[in-house]
């Protein structure tokens, strides 16, 4: 009995050693939680902001309408990251929570000069989760988060569920640091980053930056950038309208992506890009008589229309930015991974042959057109 | 009776094998042997399958004895002594790179603030509890502890199968990159070492099929440092992955479990099973230490011997931390002096103990 005592009472020391979380052991109150990290370049250096939400205040109901703010802004700046980030930790009353970060925003300022720096400073920090989402934002830093402020919302979260919403439309695809990270660390490899931008007091989605290594190399706007992520293959269906006659005719697409084909011979590089294309018909006036050679004519408009989409993104990819984003080097790197090796993919990446073959197969969705008599 | 089962073996092969290993192999590997690290995985995994086969058919020909108790009929006296001094000093030197490594990886991303001796004295108890109470309390704990591990380790990699980048890891095989996937086979070894902790695992007579099984359990090793390695790959890339000192973690920490909502921060799962796996790993060889003292020191008391292991494991872990490259070195030492305790020393005394007719 006194034996079971003393092994009972040492299993509860343990217990509880265990669970104080030894010297890391803090409340959740001595912490900023932080939501949003955004960083930007200055005529001085650099600088921090940091959203930190609030723990008291907010609310996500309508009671949480007109209470005390559900976040605060604090920013830093210094010549150096180290600099800004000592001036940030001087302006945080507690210990700033990294581990909470949901979005990482880059102002077009700090793209355009270089986030090369900063992505090895984030990869070697464990606090932070490489699932958190990146952004890039035209608006001055005040503007967005004041935006924010007023509408009692907070940067971090509002940037993330836009872009989530995009993705789920197949209108953006998803991109955090950790892809940042893996594209930074491949020296073929170009990235996009989601844009966003205030419309009012909203944040919005509008384009695109266009990177290699930690460099912005232009700007694509939502609507030009829109079958780019047909190309990275995985997308919803999506609707579309083509003109016919004096039709509007609407259709839902579903694109499958084959694997791209790839050829390599005497120096030049060909691809293939390879889609097949499901679509439905959906709607279209009501007066308008669908027969066999019109839904024939219909699928060749389509076909026709969807490659020239499908090569203005490649031009663009090739010829304005000569960036390879849309990810031909992976191909390429499948099927011949020696040569791979020995080509200078910035240089080869422009020449490359890419042909786009799409194949599209039109149905009639679950509707009857008839003519009206 | 104190004789382990064939299941109990499969678990402490796994868990022992598994145990730190597994949350640094993918970096080396990629790093040693490309998009081609099956390969050396593998053909080590079958290596090792050749040696565990060996210890098992010694087990199995001396049944309810362990490896000292028959390596005094076979080697005699003095050969025995020496055997057993040197896997004394082996598995100390294990048990300091397990533990330090422990304390290194939970401080580099959980616990930052808190110091490394703190992990190694709040861990020392534990695997102690376990050493104490001998061979057979152990295996019937890692019964329990391998099927959540296995379960827990599933969970996480099928779903970083399905949201990893499966480009990542093609092409499998570059025909002109398999010298250097061979050439990587030396960076597997410390990944398989841990079968010579069935020499202190006495076996019950018969148990026909305990060779076939440790062989087989080797491979399946293998084939879990494979689905590792890959996947994390896939989470991370393989340019990308050599950066992290732990890319398991970092894999891992790119998973979420968005249906699941208690399991979105799939690195706490990691750190509650997997660190469990660690520390069963890490008994398991603080047992295989007080063993082959406890049979070199018999008048001592076996909680003195427990004791005392604690105390050297821990000063030995203070000083190694004090020591700059002390894991390379280690790592150095255990390669080498494993090979000698989990391939050498067993062949030797099977074909000794073929030699006299014992097995």
């Amino acid at each position: 009995m006194h034996r079971h005592r003393i092994k009972i009472s040492i299993v509860l020391f343990l217990v509880m050693l265990l669970s104080t979380g030894c010297w890391d052991s803090a409340d959740i109150e001595h912490k900023d939680i932080t939501t949003a990290v955004l960083i930007d370049k200055t005529e001085t250096g650099y600088a921090f902001y940091a959203e930190i939400a609030s723990l008291v205040g907010g609310g996500t109901g309508e009671s949480s309408q007109g209470s005390m703010p559900r976040s605060q802004v604090i920013h830093g700046g210094g010549a150096t990251f180290v600099e800004a980030r000592e001036a940030l930790e001087r302006q945080s009353d507690q210990r700033i929570y990294l581990a909470s970060v949901q979005n990482v925003i880059f102002t077009e300022t700090i793209l355009y000069s270089g986030i090369e720096h900063y992505l090895y400073r984030f990869r070697q920090n464990p606090e932070y989760r490489k699932r958190a989402m990146v952004a890039a934002t035209g608006e001055k830093p005040e503007d967005l988060f004041s935006a924010a402020s007023e509408h009692n919302t907070l940067v971090g979260l509002a940037i993330n569920d836009t872009i989530e919403s995009l993705v789920d439309t197949g209108q953006l695809y998803h991109f955090t640091m950790g892809d940042v990270l893996e594209a930074l660390a491949c020296p073929c490899k170009g990235y996009l980053i989601p844009r966003v931008s205030l419309v009012g007091q909203d944040v919005a989605a509008d384009g695109y930056c266009v990177m290699y290594g930690g460099i912005c190399k232009g700007y694509i706007p939502i609507d030009e950038g829109k079958f780019i992520v047909y190309v990275q293959g995985k997308a919803p269906p999506f609707h579309y309208a083509i003109p016919y006659e004096e039709n509007s005719i609407t259709v839902e697409i579903r694109l499958k992506k084959n694997p791209t084909k790839v050829d390599y011979r005497d120096g030049q590089i060909k691809f293939c890009l390879d889609m097949v294309c499901q679509a439905d018909l959906l709607y279209m006036k009501d007066d308008f008589a669908m027969d066999a050679a019109a839904m024939e004519e219909i699928e060749e408009k389509l076909e026709r229309q969807l490659t020239a989409e499908f090569r203005n993104i490649v031009h663009a990819s090739q010829k304005v930015y000569g960036v390879d984003y849309l990810r031909f080097h992976e191909a390429f790197h499948i099927h011949y991974p020696d040569e791979y090796k020995q080509v200078d993919w910035k240089a080869a990446y422009p020449e490359a042959e890419i042909a786009v073959d799409v194949a599209v197969e039109l149905g009639g969705g679950n509707i009857d057109y008839e003519p009206e008599a | 009776m104190n004789t382990i089962t064939n299941r109990q073996m499969v678990f402490i092969l796994f868990l022992t094998l598994t145990s730190i290993t597994i949350v640094t192999i993918p970096k080396d590997m990629a790093e040693a042997a490309g998009v081609g690290n099956w390969i050396p995985l593998m053909l080590m995994a079958v290596l090792f399958g050749v040696l565990v086969t060996v210890i098992v058919r010694l087990q199995k020909a001396f049944p309810g004895k362990a490896l000292y108790d028959y390596s005094r009929e076979l080697v005699g006296k003095a050969g025995c002594y020496v055997i057993s001094m040197f896997y004394v000093l082996y598995f100390l030197t294990v048990n300091v790179y397990l533990a330090n490594s422990m304390a290194g990886m939970l401080k580099a991303n959980f616990l930052f603030e808190t110091p490394h001796w703190a992990f190694i004295a709040v861990g020392i108890p534990v695997f102690g509890y376990l050493a104490y109470h001998g061979p057979a309390t152990v295996a019937r704990i890692f019964e329990l502890y391998g099927v959540i591990f296995l379960i827990g380790m599933l969970v996480v990699h099928v779903n970083m199968l399905i949201q990893g980048d499966l480009v990542n890891i093609r092409p499998l095989v570059v025909p002109s990159e398999i010298g250097r996937a061979l050439g990587a086979m030396d960076k597997t070894i410390i990944a398989f070492l841990g079968i010579e902790v069935l020499t202190v695992m006495p076996f019950a007579k018969g148990r026909k099929k305990a060779p076939r099984v440790a062989f087989l359990t080797l491979i399946a090793v293998g084939m879990i440092y494979v689905m590792v390695v890959e996947t994390s790959i896939m989470m991370v890339g393989l340019h990308e992955i050599k950066y992290y000192e732990y890319p398991l973690l970092a894999a891992i920490r790119q998973v979420e479990l968005e249906n699941i909502e208690f399991l979105r921060r799939v690195d706490i799962l990691y750190l509650t099973i997997g660190l469990m796996g660690i520390f069963a790993g890490i008994s398991v060889v603080y047992l295989a230490l007080v063993e082959y003292a406890v049979k070199l020191l018999p008048r001592a008391s076996r909680l003195a011997i427990v004791i005392a292991a604690g105390i050297l494991v821990f000063i030995l872990g203070l000083l190694g931390f004090g020591i700059p490259d002390f894991d390379e070195m280690i790592v150095n030492v255990i390669t080498y002096s494993g090979l000698a305790a989990a391939g050498l020393i067993p062949i030797i005394l099977l074909i000794v103990a073929k030699g006299k007719k014992r097995a």
